[in-house]
């Protein structure tokens, strides 16, 4: 009997989920604009993209370290990025039969990039110029979650709201939705709804007045996957998402003027005229992928692999229609070991089997909506497909486990990145790339905390 | 039964190692300046001086500098000890900045984060320096302690220039009776006189801190008050004043999960009114704030020696400022990014504990305060706000 209760607790604790953060995610390949989580690996972030996720971390405390995040354009307008982590956390705890959670400053990269995509041409060269008139970001979020288990499954729910103003720049912002979840032994599916995005903001400019405003559409991220094979040591899950989300763009003023000439390489060396359209246009990104992924148990450690193909576009409909698309086929190999009784070390290599860009008119976005298009799609093409090169991405990353609490992170970052193989200058030279630094133990660190 | 005091002893000693420091609070979200309205901690004894009858026989040291402002990045250095003495209990402390919050710009312009209207000081005054804070406190059925805060310097010049003087004197009472507690601290004197003219003149306004708090199973209901307000006379003209008040209402939640660990939880309605005065009505300034902060904490010992803590916060829900200049119309906006992540962890040597905030960077006391290299830890810089403190 007691040795019946002993393989009971052995196998009970073998059962508790890798719970970590966006730092484990990340090192094991996960490359989601938003980091909402893994489609095949288990992980307390995957509640941002399974609400119903939230059954499996109950009494939980998760801060990601951080501060404002990265200034885009302005600091009004910011995003998460590794080297420049957004604070963010919250915890969940078990009422009754369900799951009550709070969850904090976890605003959107992607909500991020479009309002930038959506801001008046002018504004956008004025916040060039030194000043700051992008529209504002989401700020203060707040997810508020409640999940609880049926006989059909796990089930979720999460709001989602944010709302600011200043008076003094004429600016509003508000954005809500809802995530809904389902999940159960072998298969999951999800809903995320956009309900509402308004964006905007007057700047004065002499004697003009520029209103620029965003305003987003219903927006849907479907997704659901199933675990095709499954024995005591393998699952292989298949699975598929779906993301659309369409917005319209108001610009009062038009387009920049024919005089402003490039800016200088530091900045981009974009060419900041004739950028913009006067009056209202629509926007929309369509994103979907289908994939399967594979773990495989071997003792103290996990080998992660990944296909997937992916389709990614976007399009802003200005008179030279501006729009970029993506294709690619990412395999990932990645694994986790549980090195020591404290200590737990993981990696990955990420590579495009297959991958191109077809990229045109960015000329028409205005000029942080040129480096969004950029930086998420690659540079434009015009027209032509162009494959991606250099997609080869090496990470590593570890936890201290201390019990209850655990200390997630990527490490090898020298810089103040957090992709080990992909650091640069801003000149384009790679520089301590492959190199673990005792002094920056952790980059982008999470701390879980059970209770 | 002798197992079980033996248990219990072990119990309280490891429950009162983390109990210590500024680091810890800003850490568990915190204020680091007067302590938390609800976390047991060796602070509190400057909001309510009653609290050294439940902390007390250590010494603290915070390690900093003589003449830094205080805040997390720039340390004050400061200590003391605190010792029981039969049924007293008596401390003395040496440093304390606590209300050392003049404002060259006036509160008002402070909180808004902009400069313009009247200036409520001028360089040139003596500093306030040398703090001493003298602690006394009893147990008569009814907890009750008292603080006295002194502070005197002077600098004598050249003639026709006057001896410059700094002197403060404040008094902080405090009771703890059963589940309720009440306070008061109270700024008896804070001025100082002479700068670039004989007649310049720097005086507090009324500065007070006044409290309730009710402790109710696992939570606390707290009311706070804090008034800081000061005047300013330049060369013998009218005086100009500044002030600022903080209505702070609220609770606070902890869950005890073992001895050596608990998840804190508060929400508070924390209603901000600073004015700058002037006698020119377009340099009058008012903001206005109202927030409902919401904050997450955990503390544990990770190992036998190292206790790590972290937190979040960020208002919630409730979130505007008003800012009215003059006779112009009033301005409401939200107050942007106050999510705020923070860590610390104590090093635990039996009686001797090291505490400080970790994952800071670029000599900033957050957990990637900085926007450059947020969310990282280094090792070549361990702690920050570091604190030492010795229980005998």
């Amino acid at each position: 009997m007691k040795l019946k209760g002993l393989m009971t607790l052995a196998f009970a604790v073998s059962m508790v989920p890798a719970s970590a953060t966006i730092a484990r995610l990340q090192a094991l390949g996960m490359t989601e604009t938003d980091n909402e989580g893994s489609y095949y690996i288990q992980d307390d972030r995957n509640i941002f993209l399974n609400v119903a996720n939230i059954n499996d971390y109950k009494d939980t405390v998760i801060l990601e370290w951080g501060n404002e995040g990265s200034d885009f354009g302005s600091d009004s307008l910011q995003t998460d990025k590794d080297g420049q982590a957004k604070a963010k956390g919250g915890v969940f705890k078990s009422v009754g039969n369900g799951v009550m959670g709070v969850y904090l400053g976890n605003e959107s990269n992607t909500a991020a990039l479009l309002r930038g995509v959506g801001t008046a041409a002018k504004h956008a060269d004025k916040t060039f110029s030194g000043g700051d008139a992008m529209l504002d970001g989401a700020d203060n979020q707040v997810d508020l979650f409640y999940g609880q288990s049926s006989s059909i499954g796990d089930w979720g729910v999460n709001v989602v709201y944010a709302e600011g103003k200043d008076a003094a720049t004429r600016a509003y912002n508000i954005a809500h939705a809802v995530r809904l979840g389902l999940k159960n032994e072998g298969w999951q599916a999800f809903a995320n709804i956009s309900t509402g995005t308004t964006v905007r903001q007057v700047q004065d400019y002499g004697s003009e007045a520029v209103f620029g405003q965003f305003e987003g559409k219903l927006g849907l991220h479907l997704g659901g996957s199933y675990d095709a094979v499954k024995s005591d040591s393998y699952t292989g899950t298949v699975y598929g998402f779906a993301k659309k989300f369409d917005w319209e763009q108001t610009d009062s003023g038009g387009t920049t003027s024919a005089s402003l000439g490039d800016a200088p390489p530091s900045a981009g060396g974009l060419t900041r005229n004739s950028r913009g359209q006067a009056g209202t246009v629509d926007g929309g990104f369509m994103t979907w992928a289908l994939g399967y992924g594979s773990k495989y148990q071997s003792g103290k450690g996990t080998l992660f692999t990944n296909i997937e193909y992916r389709h990614k576009e976007i399009e802003v409909k200005f008179n030279a229609k501006a729009e970029a698309k993506n294709v690619v086929v990412p395999v990932t190999v990645g694994y986790e070991h549980e090195a020591t009784s404290w200590l737990t070390l993981r990696g990955s290599v990420v590579h495009n089997l297959m991958g191109y860009r077809e990229n045109n008119n960015y000329g028409s976005l205005n000029y942080f909506g040129n480096i969004a298009a950029n930086q998420e799609f690659g540079a434009d093409t015009n027209g032509l497909k162009v494959d991606i090169q250099n997609s080869t991405d090496v990470r590593a990353g570890a936890s201290l486990n201390f019990g209850k609490l655990r200390l997630d992170g990527l490490i090898g970052v020298s810089t103040t990145g957090g992709v080990i193989s992909q650091r640069t200058d801003g000149s384009g030279k790679y520089q301590e790339t492959g190199i673990l630094n005792g002094d920056r133990l952790m980059a982008r660190v999470g701390m879980v905390y059970n209770f | 039964m002798k197992k079980q005091i033996v248990l219990a002893t072990i119990a309280t000693l490891a429950t009162t190692s983390a109990y210590a420091t500024k680091a810890r609070m800003n850490a568990l979200g915190q204020a680091q300046d007067r302590g938390s309205f609800y976390i047991n901690d060796t602070r509190n004894v400057f909001r309510n001086a009653a609290r050294i009858n439940q902390t007390n026989n250590y010494v603290v040291t915070e390690w900093g500098q003589a003449n830094a402002v205080g805040t997390e990045e720039a340390p004050n250095a400061e200590g003391g000890f605190f010792r029981q003495a039969g049924s007293f209990n008596y401390g003395l402390y040496l440093g304390s900045d606590i209300t050392d919050n003049s404002t060259t710009d006036g509160f008002a312009d402070d909180l808004r984060g902009l400069t313009g209207g009247e200036s409520y000081s001028e360089g040139g005054f003596q500093s306030r320096s040398n703090d001493l804070d003298l602690f006394f406190g009893g147990d008569a059925g009814v907890e009750w302690g008292a603080r006295v805060h002194y502070a005197n310097s002077s600098t004598e010049q050249a003639a026709p220039a006057a001896e410059k003087k700094q002197s403060t004197l404040e008094l902080g009472l405090g009771m703890v009776m059963g589940d309720l507690n009440a306070y008061v601290n109270y700024t008896l004197t804070n001025e100082a006189e002479v700068a670039s003219a004989n007649n310049d003149k720097l005086e507090d306004d009324g500065s007070m801190n006044i409290g309730v708090g009710y402790d109710w199973n696992d939570f606390t209901f707290f009311v706070d008050y804090d008034k800081s307000a000061f005047k300013y006379t330049d060369n013998g003209g009218a005086a100009v004043a500044t002030s600022q008040t903080v209505l702070t209402v609220g609770t606070g939640y902890i869950k005890e999960i073992s001895s050596t660990s608990r998840v804190f939880t508060d929400i508070s309605y924390k209603m901000t009114s600073a004015e700058d005065e002037s006698a020119t009505a377009a340099s009058v300034i008012e903001v206005d704030r109202s927030e409902l902060p919401l904050t997450v904490g955990f503390e544990t010992d990770a190992t036998s020696w190292l206790t790590l803590r972290g937190s979040i916060s960020q208002n919630v829900f409730i979130n505007s400022q008003k800012v009215k200049v003059g006779t112009a119309a009033e301005l409401s906006s939200s107050l942007t990014n106050t999510t705020n992540v923070n860590a610390g962890a104590t090093l635990n040597f039996g009686k001797l504990m090291v505490d400080g905030m970790i994952g800071t960077n670029s000599n900033n006391g957050t957990a990637g305060t900085a926007d450059d290299d947020a969310g990282v830890l280094d090792l070549d810089r361990l702690m920050t706000q570091v604190a030492v403190h010795y229980w005998f």
